[in-house]
């Protein structure tokens, strides 16, 4: 058997290989580079109290639904504080430092992040785990413990959304056929 | 002719969201600090409401005389007791995320009403639960609405032939709406029909999550019961055929985890068990309209 220092040796390795890839996901789905760190901070911190039970299965996926949930419930929790899932300017400030690319990739990712911050909570999430994590409607449907029905609607009302962003025009989600 | 794939509008949506190397992995050795102080107090904050139910538990005895801690009476409904102040010196809120070391963006608590004493705004009306209904401009009971059901007033089910919804203020000042819905019973394998209403509040103990839900009531069904994480079992008042539940978390907020999710079983006259789920935390904790979701 395993003791903690094994325990603690594989989750130091899957924090080390896989939380900048979740910090990215937390980051998409809340538009805030801070709370995106926390969420992932939160979750972590729990899902080392579980490691055992949850290290031979999907430890990412387990992380990923974790800050899923506290998401959604730290928005719940800042009722005054209500606002659409992004913040123009913190995600502004996020794409902007996030990659000093000359060849335009900053302008790409300021256009997407000012797009994305334009859908509901929902929408959002639905995107990001479509697109940023490449689930099928019904892995997606799973996470968000809604019908794959609700998945499809709010995915294309999503990408109406971004089509019409003027930051967008048409690039990236191209037209509708 | 071209071998080239077509690119999708969706591929390029995936290439714009593609992460780059400019975020650092997280301090591992932080994290596993963190786990282990979110341990300790979790730890801490049980061995407190288990003090305090014992103490109440043996003070419930003593005051109706039974002599036996067996014949304590139980509370009639555990999710309307706020907990004791004596809990404030032995519950220490399990570290809230906002309080892990690299927080930065405080969630905020919901502030009800005066701390720990509930609301003491005139109770919700029919009138002012449409109101809430309107503002949020979500189909709902028309003017000719009536009171189906209360549950001691904070909690009322309103309803005409066609829609229903709930609203309740025992902590806030001007009602909370629970999203309306179509005046048709649910099935009992339809669990968005269970979903609670969550918030937290501010007693004297700290924070709290508080929880209350309506529906109405599936065929067949005659106990809807609510099990939350500080062990608390409730069953939902039920009036008209509608259902009314209500409770007070006695541990902080926080203490909850995946897998400890709120349980609802829906009984049978009988008892048999027709539906045993955990609702989803977040998407089936936010029954509300009125803000927050």
């Amino acid at each position: 058997m395993a003791g903690p220092g094994s325990r603690d040796d594989d989750f130091t390795a899957f924090v080390l290989a896989r939380s900048a890839r979740l910090v990215h996901f937390a980051r998409m789905l809340c538009g805030d580079a801070e709370l995106a760190e926390d969420l992932v901070q939160t979750a972590l911190e729990k899902a080392y109290l579980r490691w055992d039970r949850i290290e031979l299965a999907d430890p990412f996926g387990y992380v990923r639904q974790a800050v899923v949930n506290q998401h959604l419930s730290w928005v719940r929790r800042r009722p005054w504080r209500e606002r659409p899932s992004g913040d123009a300017g913190e995600l502004d400030r996020y794409f902007r430092t996030s990659v000093a690319d000359p060849a335009g990739a900053v302008a790409r990712r300021v256009a997407i992040g000012a797009a994305l911050a334009t859908l509901t909570r929902r929408e959002r999430a639905v995107v990001v785990l479509r697109y940023v994590e490449d689930l099928t409607e019904k892995q997606t449907a799973a996470v968000l413990g809604v019908a794959v029905g609700t998945v499809k609607s709010a995915n294309a009302r999503a990408l109406d959304k971004l089509r019409a962003a003027p930051e967008l025009s048409g690039r990236y989600v191209g037209e509708r056929a | 002719m071209s071998d080239e794939r077509r690119v999708t509008p969706e591929d390029d949506l995936r290439v714009a969201l593609l992460p780059d190397d400019s975020i650092a992995p997280l301090d591992p050795a932080r994290v596993i600090a963190g786990a282990r102080r979110r341990r300790k107090v979790r730890g801490l904050a049980a061995a407190g409401v288990a003090a305090v139910a014992v103490i109440g538990v043996a003070a419930g005895g003593f005051l109706a005389g039974g002599g036996s801690l067996g014949n304590a009476p139980q509370p009639a409904d555990p999710g309307l007791t706020v907990p004791a102040p004596t809990l404030a010196t032995q519950d220490r809120p399990t570290p809230r995320p906002s309080e892990t070391p690299n927080a930065s963006t405080p969630p905020e608590t919901e502030t009800a009403g005066p701390e720990g004493t509930g609301s003491t705004a005139a109770p919700p009306t029919v009138a002012s639960c449409l109101q809430e209904a309107a503002a949020a401009g979500e189909p709902a009971p028309g003017s000719a609405a009536k009171q189906r059901g209360s549950l001691d007033g904070r909690l009322i089910v309103v309803a005409d032939g066609n829609y229903w919804m709930a609203c309740d203020n025992t902590f806030r000042p001007t009602p909370t709406a629970r999203k309306p819905a179509k005046l048709q019973r649910p099935s009992t394998q339809d669990n968005n029909a269970f979903a609670v209403a969550g918030n937290t509040i501010t007693t004297a103990a700290g924070e709290r999550d508080f929880f209350w839900a309506a529906g109405m009531l599936p065929t067949g069904v005659a106990t809807v019961r609510y099990s939350f994480v500080d062990g608390a079992v409730v069953d939902a008042e039920v009036s008209n055929g509608f259902w009314m539940m209500r409770h007070v978390s006695t541990v902080p907020p926080g203490a909850h985890d995946l897998g400890d999710r709120v349980r609802v079983q829906l009984l049978s006259p009988s008892g048999a068990v027709l539906n045993d789920v955990r609702l989803n935390w977040g998407t089936q904790t936010c029954a509300q309209i009125s803000h927050g979701c």
